[in-house]
């Protein structure tokens, strides 16, 4: 039941250990290990999220080899790269759902020693690849257990989210399985919204999509962005990223290779060539 | 013409057992799947969990001398406390492991019962009727405690419904049981969850095990052949659908109790697992269940 929902990011060579790395609720196994983490520098003014030598494995797999990144309130940063670099690897570790070494620190705390409960009733949402949706249920019903952790009007966050997607209130008595895999990307990045992020992970929100649907995306993005939400884009889509990003990290293959904001990368030949095409 | 007369009597007798006794299946069969729908979990202890409400009744009317109606209210109480107690001490830790999950509750349920009847009571047991009497019902008398019975249930069902579809928590166990990723991510804490499911689940089969004791008397394995058409009964329903579950226990309940009355007393619980062999052949997923992917 547990396996068939887990995120498929394309880094896994094989299934090995992953069972034993989504122990994180209760298991804090590397828990000595935390002190490279308490070795990174103070917590700068209004950096949300810290992430230092970051190491994680599926297994024997290494996915992320090493990692430092940093988002600060208020940016959109992007983590680009090819499928399987580990740019969901990045975001389900930093929503707690692996196991790792070094640091991941959401508003100066260790994400393991925090249950995924806690990260989302601190304002860290996940908006992951796979969409996780209650196919079963309703557009609207998906939308208010969005807002579960949440006390306070939920009638007032449902309407400005069915401001963003006016598609989504059309639809709102329908079943989420019956729409359509853009109708479905809006609920997943609308179900996020309900949770009233500080830190929105998003994950992949453009894969498959029609190009008027990523229109859509696209103005849900910005209309985030002007209402002062942070967001973690993890988007293969180059162009897309460059479109909406403050600053850029291209992963490949578990490390970093290039960061910058979009003009410097623009410019960056290795880029060019191989994301931009020449 | 007389025994034409006695005969749609007892016709009419068999119909309205089946529709209370079905009632009860139903009780059963909805934590069981309930429990399988939500945690993934197949629960082999749950018939123990209907011994266990059986023997609480037995005891409080009995040695504490209380009314019946403590009996069944000690009876559903002591139901959901076991299976909170099963859930908390020993299936959280081995949930994603189907196999250990079946051995183990299979020992834990088989310890249950036989514990009952090493160091309670071997024999068969019996408790004061909730209520006696009759009512007439177009001129054919029925017994009050199958009304009651079959009323009692369908509030509790009825109370399911509403919890589960109208109440944020219970939407939260609907959440978990369609995703458990998904339900994680928007901070549902599934550990809670998977609790009530088995409290509930814990209570209805408490209580449908003393209304069972109370109709027809019981044992300590009182609860392998409810457990045996629960089974049945899921299957047939859609494994995890809560309304599949009465659906199917109507079916299994009406069938079952036709052939015991009517034909042979010693086919119970078998018209069931021949319905149970067709559905796994014909459609595995069941009336109402689920497509494998959603």
């Amino acid at each position: 039941m547990s396996t068939d929902s887990d995120a498929d990011d394309g880094t896994r060579g094989t299934d090995a250990g992953t069972d034993d790395a989504e122990s994180v609720d209760t298991d804090v196994l590397f828990e000595e290990g935390g002190t490279s983490g308490e070795a990174t520098a103070p917590i700068a003014d209004g950096e949300l999220l810290s992430v230092s030598d970051l190491r994680v494995a599926y297994g024997k797999v290494v996915a992320l080899r090493g990692i430092d990144l940093s988002v600060d309130e208020g940016e959109i940063v992007a983590v680009i790269g090819p499928n399987g670099a580990g740019k969901s690897t990045l975001a389900d570790t930093v929503m707690g759902f692996l196991d790792y070494e070094g640091s991941v620190r959401y508003r100066g705390q260790e994400a393991r020693e925090r249950s995924v409960n806690e990260l989302v009733e601190e304002g860290l949402i996940h908006c992951t690849e796979t969409r996780d949706l209650f196919g079963y249920m309703t557009v609207e019903d998906n939308l208010t257990l969005g807002a579960y952790r949440r006390s306070g009007d939920v009638d007032e966050r449902l309407a400005s989210t069915y401001d963003l997607f006016p598609r989504l209130e059309e639809r709102a008595d329908q079943d989420a399985r019956t729409m359509s895999g853009g109708e479905q990307q809006m609920l997943a990045i609308g179900r996020a919204l309900m949770g009233d992020p500080d830190l929105l992970l998003l994950d992949e929100p453009t894969l498959g999509l029609a190009p008027v649907i990523l229109e859509d995306i696209s103005d849900a993005i910005e209309e985030m962005r002007a209402e002062g939400v942070t967001i973690l884009l993890c988007e293969q889509n180059v162009t897309f990223a460059m479109n909406h990003a403050d600053r850029i990290y291209l992963l490949e293959n578990g490390s970093i290779e290039r960061e910058g904001t979009p003009e410097e990368l623009r410019g960056d030949e290795y880029i060019q060539e191989v994301y931009i095409g020449g | 013409m007389l025994e034409l007369v006695s005969l749609q009597t007892n016709y009419a007798n068999v119909l309205l057992n089946a529709l209370s006794i079905s009632a009860l299946y139903a009780l059963v069969a909805i934590g069981f799947t309930m429990i399988f729908g939500v945690g993934g979990v197949l629960n082999l202890a749950h018939g123990a969990l209907i011994t266990v409400g059986g023997f609480t009744a037995f005891w409080t009317t009995g040695a504490l001398g209380l009314s019946i109606w403590a009996g069944l209210l000690a009876g559903a109480l002591l139901g959901g406390l076991v299976a909170a107690a099963l859930y908390l001490g020993v299936v959280q830790f081995v949930q994603d492991d189907a196999v250990v999950v079946l051995l183990l509750t299979l020992i834990i349920g088989f310890m249950i019962t036989n514990g009952l009847r090493i160091f309670g009571q071997a024999g068969t047991i019996s408790i004061p009727q909730i209520i006696g009497g009759s009512t007439s019902f177009l001129g054919t008398p029925v017994e009050n405690v199958s009304i009651f019975i079959f009323v009692a249930s369908w509030v509790l069902i009825g109370a399911l419904f509403a919890f589960v579809n109208y109440t944020a928590t219970g939407k939260a166990i609907l959440a978990v049981s369609m995703s458990d990723k998904g339900a994680s991510l928007v901070g549902i804490p599934s550990t809670r969850i998977n609790l009530y499911t088995w409290i509930i689940g814990g209570l209805f089969a408490g209580f449908a095990g003393v209304l069972l004791t109370s109709l027809q008397g019981g044992s300590w394995d009182m609860g392998i052949s409810p457990l045996v058409l629960s089974f049945a009964i899921v299957v047939l329903g859609g494994l995890g659908s809560i309304r599949g579950s009465v659906i199917g226990a109507y079916i299994i309940g009406f069938i079952d109790t036709i052939t015991v009355s009517i034909f042979d007393p010693q086919l119970a619980g078998l018209t069931g697992l021949a319905i149970l062999i067709v559905v796994l052949l014909v459609r595995p997923q069941g009336l109402l269940g689920r497509e494998a992917t959603a």
